[in-house]
């Protein structure tokens, strides 16, 4: 049965039941279920049926779900609270309707202009065609600005847009968008699939290359996409019996009944909490552990947002794969966390090593890797936390970066040294195997546990915290 | 430029020494996007990029040449055609 579904995408038979008119009922159901399971916006759910039975106008009634996204965000919860009905119209005056009507026509109108600009780019004046990201971004960061003094929803939701939209502007600088319109680019920037600030399925180009153009394509999509989400809930299972099992959460039923047999070993965030003596043995576990909990909880993300993407039609690749099994340092930073790499690598890593042909080879990716791994990774995360960018609390901004810029200063010196190690062996055409790859993978999981001790939440953890806890892994 | 086959030959050679390990670049046809297909990742553009400008004098950023253009064998062929006096 495990088999079956494994590689139902692979099989001819399946694919061609899929096709039927009674497959596709049952890929739907099926589908339903999951996403429910997942709780997936109800949008989805209904998008997924529409899009079954219209494929060819998938991109358009995606755009519609889009229109319905950005309506809903600003909806006042009130409205779905059916019990209070009565005291709730009372409650929400008309300021909380005019609020929920200037964020909505706000961003609606900000998301067209940022499609209308992307389609009519030659037209767009010298400065803006010339350093589009550049102008992109520095609208957005006023947006949000503005956003945290006026408390205004729709400026808020810059971050979310900020990375969809580079993309986008990527896009048409290249001139790949003409011959486009509004309904091929309103589909990923407010995306039913879900997803965080980090575009999973990246831009237009990706999604365009990636989309099924034939009955046979978007049934092998949608039976991968099965696959995902039922990937998605073993994997939730494996983690709440890890909670159980290893940290002694007892918080969920599995936990309550498990309880007897835990180990009952503190996580990092409980050793850095309270640094109370534990046995060296049991500090490192919890800082592989964090590891093993950390992937499976970006695994999970991951795998329900691609698996909904398949579901419409879009084969992309998944957001993690196989991480934990990685041979070096740079190839777990393509699996752990796909479509932020490709981010990183795309708006910084690329440019960077472009304009830096005056360096040497290796200096050349040293700074490229600089410019993705540290500088766009803290860009991406002091942009996305706005309280601390804007909130005038100098020293919890401080707090909150220092521990994030020695993480992605070590990231990509890490990936630098990687790099060149792998393509030493690529050219010596030799990789590690046997002894040699269980070395190999140990020594990534050292490298990630130590570095993501420097990113545990809370951020008030300060660097003296964190660093004694290395420190004691030392025994000292 | 030498002759198209050769020009051809010599990349695959050269694309096989940065492939992902288990990957094969028999039968990829010119179109085919090698980062999609998973024959290659996106950091291993930076050594095609490296390839084509110490090895054919490519200047990619003088030639407008995005690393988007290059993540197929047609594409880096374009290139090093366009470049070439």
């Amino acid at each position: 049965m495990i088999a079956l579904l494994l590689d139902a995408h692979e099989r001819r038979d399946a694919v061609a039941a899929v096709q039927t008119a009674g497959g596709k009922a049952a890929v739907w159901a099926a589908g339903a279920v999951l996403l429910v399971w997942h709780d997936v916006h109800a949008l989805m759910i209904a998008a997924f049926a529409l899009v079954l039975v219209f494929p060819e106008r998938r991109r358009w009634l995606l755009m519609l779900a889009a229109f319905g996204l950005i309506a809903g965000k600003f909806l006042p919860n009130a409205i779905f609270d059916f019990s209070a009905w009565p005291e709730a119209f009372a409650g929400i005056g008309g300021q909380r309707w005019a609020h929920f009507f200037a964020s909505t026509v706000i961003a609606t109108v900000v998301i067209l202009a940022l499609v209308a600009a992307a389609l009519r780019f030659e037209r767009l004046p010298a400065f803006v065609r010339r350093h589009p990201l550049l102008v992109l971004h520095a609208l957005l960061l006023a947006a949000l600005a503005l956003g945290a003094v006026t408390r205004l929803q729709a400026l808020l939701l810059a971050p979310y847009l900020m990375w969809r939209a580079s993309y986008l502007l990527k896009t048409a600088a290249s001139g790949r968008a003409a011959g486009t319109s509004m309904q091929d680019h309103l589909f990923y920037l407010v995306p039913v699939f879900g997803g965080t600030n980090t575009p999973y399925g990246k831009g237009f180009e990706y999604l365009d290359r990636s989309e099924a153009r034939s009955a046979e394509a978007f049934a092998r999509s949608q039976l991968a996409g099965l696959k995902l989400l039922v990937l998605a809930i073993v994997l939730t299972f494996l983690l709440a019996l890890m909670d159980a099992l290893v940290h002694g959460r007892t918080d969920t039923p599995l936990g309550t009944s498990l309880a007897p047999w835990s180990l009952a070993l503190p996580t990092v965030a409980d050793l850095l909490a309270s640094p109370a003596a534990q046995p060296l043995w049991a500090r490192w576990s919890s800082l592989y552990l964090d590891l093993v909990h950390v992937t499976l909880r970006m695994a999970i993300w991951g795998h329900v947002i691609v698996g909904c993407l398949r579901l419409l039609g879009f084969n992309v690749f998944r957001n993690t794969y196989r991480p934990l099994l990685s041979r070096s340092i740079v190839e777990f930073w393509n699996r752990f966390y796909y479509y932020f790499k490709e981010l990183l690598v795309e708006l910084f890593f690329y440019p960077a090593f472009y304009r830096s042909r005056w360096a040497s080879p290796r200096l050349r990716i040293l700074i490229a890797i600089l410019a993705a791994a540290f500088a766009g990774n803290v860009y991406f995360h002091l942009v996305r936390e706005r309280e601390l960018l804007f909130g005038g609390d100098g020293e919890a901004l401080v707090s909150f970066l220092v521990p994030r810029m020695i993480y992605c200063g070590l990231l990509a010196l890490g990936i630098w040294l990687s790099m060149l190690r792998q393509q030493e062996r690529r050219r010596q055409g030799t990789s590690p195997t046997g002894f040699a790859a269980l070395r190999a993978i140990a020594g990534v999981w050292t490298f990630y546990g130590l570095i993501h001790l420097w990113i545990v939440s809370p951020f008030e953890f300060g660097v003296a915290q964190r660093w004694d806890f290395l420190l004691s892994l030392a025994g000292l | 430029m030498s002759d198209p086959a050769h020009a051809r030959e010599n990349l695959v050679r050269f694309l096989g020494t940065i492939a992902r390990p288990g990957q094969s670049l028999d039968g990829v046809a010119d179109d085919v996007n090698l980062i999609d297909a998973g024959v290659i990742d996106s950091l291993a553009m930076v050594q095609i990029i490296v390839h084509l400008e110490q090895g054919h004098a490519v200047d990619l950023l003088a030639g407008g040449i995005d690393p988007a253009e290059l993540s197929s064998i047609g594409g880096i062929l374009r290139a090093i055609q366009r470049s070439t006096p």
